[in-house]
């Protein structure tokens, strides 16, 4: 359930990469079909798309790519970086291809950091035998994710609604009425 | 084998399969079984913590499983509900791969909390089992129209003016409640099993929703009657026989509802 991310042998990683390819291959090839029928499952259907064959196919790359790296770094840190980089990149960016990049971005900074942190708790209290790294990443994840509900303040944003607002007073009087 | 310590696993498993039919049969009804499988597995993290500190493991499991329900009403507001009981799930598990690090002989109880001992109830336990049962059965009792309102019909029930938060708050509670006492006692996994396969299998044989209930109870309470004798008489784990029974359960009523619908539409 927890697995270790510190353990990793020599002859798992290539297996890793195997099936983290698969896995992203099959969502590149799908990707169009699967952003229709992830937001409108009527249209796709209309369309002719195979709405419950693609569903299984996004399924079966789901299932791979979270069986191997469940069993290699812990099922905990695999739904934590499944579900958390992708849920903070969907309120931040503008365009799904922007989400996708900023997700696998915010999920590679976290772990990274998470491992970082955990290498230097060796030196930590209270026990001298390090942090779990799952720790770390999740901590990270869902704080960054907390962080986007923060109220936003400062100068850029209320320049913004300056702007808006001299926008929304163009258009009144722009309109005829 | 209903004599002395099975007295008690007998009285506890039945106390636990009616609180796991009357809160799955919701469970499934508003489609939160994800908080259902959150709760009490992440719970263990409170276990853990409070097992550090020298405290009452009961303890650290009730703070935690009222924070995650807390935690998982609270993002809800802003957040879509798998999201952010996803997010409040993996918060609590890395608080207790936390805790498991820390101290160095948890790991064997850890496991225990997971599948629980059921074979080990003590005569103390089952009495606060038995009242715990009592709470969350009338809790649920008392709120039973709004919640079965804004269960089944979320936007009229908003209309009628039923603070559809506060209902899903208080629903949630009960479960943590729940689950904090039946945890250590038939573990988390088997818990998440009761509470879902019976309540399933009840509403795809009725739509009636006092019938669906009862029929949830009696499910869960023949699923576990049954996997206690034949866990007792051929010594493998009561999970095993909770899980298969569950299944079958299920599958069966899924071919009578089929075969019914089937049935009804062909011209008589």
């Amino acid at each position: 359930m927890f697995g270790s991310i510190f353990v990793i042998t020599t002859s798992t990683v290539p297996a890793l990469i195997a099936s983290a390819l698969l896995a992203l291959v099959t969502v590149v090839a799908l990707a169009r079909v699967l952003l229709l029928t992830s937001l409108s499952p009527d249209i796709a259907a209309a369309r002719g798309v195979p709405v419950r064959a693609v569903g299984a196919a996004f399924l079966m790359a789901l299932a791979v790519s979270v069986a191997l790296s469940a069993v290699i770094i812990g099922a905990v840190l695999s739904t934590a970086l499944l579900i958390g980089p992708a849920a903070t990149a969907l309120r931040l960016a503008k365009s799904p291809l922007k989400a996708v990049i900023l997700a696998a971005g915010l999920g590679v900074v976290a772990i990274w950091l998470g491992i970082v942190l955990a290498y230097d708790s060796f030196y930590w209290p209270p026990a001298g035998r390090g942090w779990p790294v799952s720790f770390f990443v999740v901590t990270l994840i869902v704080g960054g994710y907390l962080v986007t509900y923060l109220p936003r303040s400062g100068r850029g944003d209320r320049r913004r609604a300056v702007s808006e607002q001299q926008s929304i007073d163009a258009e009144q009087a722009c309109s005829p009425v | 084998m209903f004599t002395g310590v099975m007295a008690n696993t007998w009285l506890a498993a039945t106390a636990v399969a009616v609180i796991a039919g009357v809160t799955g049969f919701f469970a499934v009804l508003r489609g939160s079984t994800f908080a259902a499988h959150a709760i009490p597995n992440g719970a263990f993290a409170g276990a853990a913590g409070a097992s550090l500190l020298g405290l009452n493991p009961f303890i650290g499991l009730a703070a935690f499983s009222v924070a995650g329900a807390l935690g998982i009403a609270g993002l809800s507001r802003r957040a879509r509900p798998d999201v952010a009981t996803a997010l409040t799930f993996v918060m609590m598990l890395g608080i207790g791969a936390l805790f498991v690090s820390w101290s160095s002989q948890y790991a064997q109880e850890a496991y225990s909390l997971l599948f629980g001992e059921v074979f080990g109830v003590s005569a103390d336990e089952v009495l606060p089992i038995l009242g715990l049962g009592a709470v969350s059965v009338v809790a649920i009792a008392v709120m039973f129209r709004p919640l079965m309102l804004s269960s089944a019909l979320p936007e009229v029930a908003a209309a009628r003016g039923l603070n559809t938060r506060r209902i899903e708050l208080a629903f949630l509670l009960v479960m943590a409640l729940a689950t904090s006492m039946t945890v250590p006692v038939v573990g988390a996994l088997l818990m998440f099993s009761l509470m879902i396969g019976p309540a399933a299998a009840a509403r795809s044989l009725t739509a009636r929703p006092v019938l669906a209930m009862t029929l949830s109870v009696v499910i869960a309470l023949v699923t576990v009657w049954i996997g206690i004798a034949a866990s007792y008489q051929s010594n493998w784990p009561l999970g095993f026989f909770v899980g298969v029974i569950g299944a079958a359960v299920f599958l069966l009523s899924r071919g009578y509802a089929a075969a019914r619908r089937r049935l009804a539409v062909r011209p008589a």
